[in-house]
């Protein structure tokens, strides 16, 4: 509940920090920590997903959870300078939500669309099998 | 209400206005006809069915679903997928 009220008046942010701080059993702790070993892989795989990688550029592209998808991509300009880039697409009852490095939200329409929606696909087949070993249910 | 204080309904360029007060005055045109069931459409609810202008026939018309909708509940799916996995159930 508390978090909850985080989540409204701060962001999803703040919410997710002080769960990060919230006291855990041991086991709850180790459960936690391998979910975000499973991210990590997952955005390795992720990172694939999403056509050819720029020489010099880190990217991941992962689900972080049932609302929400990351693509962040880190390289250096031409002075050495590092340069990021997040992208977050919110999961809406009304679509799909962009926001580019906390910027305002946009709607993903078009194209765009189409080619997010492919990536999410292959992302979940493929991390499906190399991940957790499974094969892919099919989606409703 | 005094004359004084009355509001003036906002006009757009083509001289009518999108106030519920101003909709009722007749369009003088097909277009203008037309232009004003689509604002209805759009700021207010939806009138299902719907009169066409400019000849009557009765149309029905359904809210266009945003293309995203099924992309979203593909994405939700996948995400809670994942949430159970990762938590090894």
């Amino acid at each position: 509940m508390v978090n909850k009220i985080i989540s409204f008046i701060f962001g999803k942010q703040a919410a997710r920090m002080v769960d990060d701080w919230r006291p855990r059993t041991p086991h709850a702790a180790m459960v936690e920590q391998r979910a975000k070993q499973y991210i990590s892989q997952e955005a390795a795989i992720g990172a694939q997903v999403l056509g050819p990688i720029p020489a010099g550029h880190t990217r991941e592209f992962f689900c972080l959870d049932r609302n929400t998808w990351i693509w962040r991509e880190n390289w250096r300009d031409e002075n050495g300078t590092p340069q990021q880039f997040i992208v977050n697409y919110e999961v809406d009852p009304s679509g799909i939500l962009k926001r580019v490095n906390g910027g305002q939200y946009s709607r993903v329409e078009g194209a765009e669309l189409a080619r997010f929606d492919q990536a999410i696909r292959l992302y979940y087949t493929e991390v499906a099998q190399h991940v957790y070993g499974r094969t892919a249910p099919a989606l409703a | 209400m005094s004359d004084t204080l009355r509001v003036i309904p906002p006009q757009t360029p083509e001289g009518y206005s999108a106030s519920p007060e101003a909709s009722v005055e007749a369009p003088q045109t097909h277009v203008e006809r037309e232009r004003a069931a689509v604002e209805r459409v759009l700021l207010g609810p939806l009138p299902l069915p719907v009169e066409r202008p400019h000849d009557g026939a009765v149309l029905d018309v359904q809210p266009t679903a945003p293309e995203g909708i099924g992309v979203a509940l593909t994405a939700y799916q996948i995400g809670g997928l994942f949430e159970q996995w990762r938590h090894g159930e």
